[in-house]
């Protein structure tokens, strides 16, 4: 008990100190690579996304602790985004495999984008009377969106070859005939 | 229907663990928790941050390369050579020279600085954001103006918590300083972000003659912030026959994207 406690805070302060001391100081694609999701992704597909929505809202409220919009965004963004993982897209992908990690961590990436960058939107709209359109474009560039998609679908397939050959997640089932 | 009623009950735990965190935090009572865990990853982040800044550098240094010519090659390789023989060297004189700079600006003025180290970035990707690691405990508050080198001024104070805050840059898309052109009229305008990419300055009426090269400094209008903080030099101006005012860009003597070590100005009487 203690040691899973112990192993999941490292892996928040991980996922914590990546998003705010590493990432956005790397340079080219690197900067794309969202561990908050990738981690998310893998937790509830490896044990439900119902637990990932849980440590959607711990790992946002330290998240938070670093976030200039106000104290519940990344709470907000992460929870719903695995909210409505959970309630629509686990009935479309129902399988462990390669090809639907790749989809969830796409379908997480865009869904937690959105609801970050309308709360950010609401928030200008509500401190400065500012209705600040160009969020929206900066945000959702097809060029980013093509890269960040293809970086982080490559970062999944690494974790998911890693957990493939170290450990009995991922079994493949062979269909003999 | 018992898994409906199971599917309910962990839900209704969700909201609760939201409802325990939000109140926690606006009410206090995990304020203890947040700031340990902010002492924890304060330092990996203080490491991680100059680690990924060297590595940005090596990438940028990597990028430049390709596109200078032969001589200024030979010159990088030479300095990237000797950079780590007088890493230390280099750490203690900038230091120093930190230090005797805020000495000078402490004595000029009714404002008493506080050093800070940069440990990371805002997790706002839309945003210019740097973390911090004074808080309210070293008597950091909201709208204190953040310093670089020689009272040249690179943000605002937005976040105070109480071992760290976060300062949103003047390059930012949604920050604003009052400032005025050091020219014979000494112009009023507004500075703003450039989505990161830039500074400009607003609201310049069509009447007023500026140039490129002038310097822009803080107006002093601002409570928190004091006057005469250099922000940059006049790079180009842009005004239309029809438009009420004009726009300048500016060149900041900062770069923004390698920050380690800043100011904080907290007025003396706070």
């Amino acid at each position: 008990m203690i040691l899973t406690v112990v192993k999941n805070f490292l892996l928040i302060l991980l996922v914590v100190v990546w998003e705010t001391a590493m990432r956005r100081l790397l340079p080219g694609w690197l900067a794309s690579i969202n561990l908050a999701i990738i981690f998310l992704v893998y937790f509830g597909i490896l044990k439900h996304f119902r637990l990932s929505i849980i440590y959607a809202v711990i790992l946002g409220a330290f998240l938070d602790l670093y976030s200039p919009i106000f104290f519940g965004a990344k709470i907000i963004s992460l929870s719903f985004t695995f909210f409505i993982i959970e309630l629509i897209f686990t009935r479309l992908l129902t399988n462990r495999s390669v090809y639907a990690v790749s989809l969830f961590v796409v379908v997480a990436l865009f869904l937690e984008s959105t609801i970050s960058v309308g709360l950010k939107f609401i928030y200008l709209l509500i401190k400065d009377a500012q209705m600040d359109y160009s969020l929206w474009g900066t945000s959702f560039h097809w060029q980013y969106w093509l890269t960040a998609s293809i970086i982080n679908i490559g970062i999944s397939m690494i974790v998911f070859l890693l957990f493939y050959f170290f450990s009995n997640q991922f079994k493949n089932i062979l269909l003999q005939r | 229907m018992a898994k409906m009623t199971s599917k309910s009950k962990q839900f209704a735990v969700i909201i609760g663990i939201a409802v325990f965190i939000f109140s926690g935090h606006f009410i206090g009572f995990l304020r203890p928790i947040e700031n340990l865990f902010v002492a924890v990853a304060r330092p990996v982040q203080s490491r991680l941050y100059g680690l990924s800044s060297n590595i940005s550098d090596l990438y940028s240094t990597w990028m430049t390369r390709l596109e200078q010519n032969k001589k200024v090659e030979e010159l990088e390789t030479r300095l990237n050579q000797t950079l780590i023989e007088r890493s230390q060297l280099k750490i203690l004189e900038e230091e120093n020279t930190f230090l005797r700079q805020q000495l000078d600006f402490v004595e000029e003025n009714d404002f008493s600085l506080v050093a800070a180290r940069v440990v990371g970035l805002g997790v706002d990707e839309t945003a210019k954001d740097i973390v911090l690691n004074k808080g309210r405990k070293a008597g950091v508050i909201i709208g204190a103006p953040i310093v670089a080198q020689d009272k040249i001024i690179i943000g605002k104070v937005i976040s105070v918590s109480d071992y760290q805050s976060i300062a949103r840059l003047i390059n930012d898309h949604n920050s604003q300083l009052a400032a005025k052109i050091l020219n014979r009229d000494r112009t009023i305008g507004l500075i703003s972000g450039v989505f990161g990419l830039g500074v400009k300055m607003e609201l310049i009426p069509q009447t007023e003659k500026i140039v490129t090269g002038d310097i822009v400094v803080t107006s002093g209008m601002e409570p928190l912030v004091p006057p005469g903080l250099v922000i940059g030099t006049i790079d180009a101006v842009t005004a239309g026959d029809e438009d009420i005012f004009q726009e300048a860009s500016l060149r900041s003597p900062v770069n923004f994207d390698k920050l380690t070590l800043v100011s904080i100005i907290i007025p003396k009487n706070k």
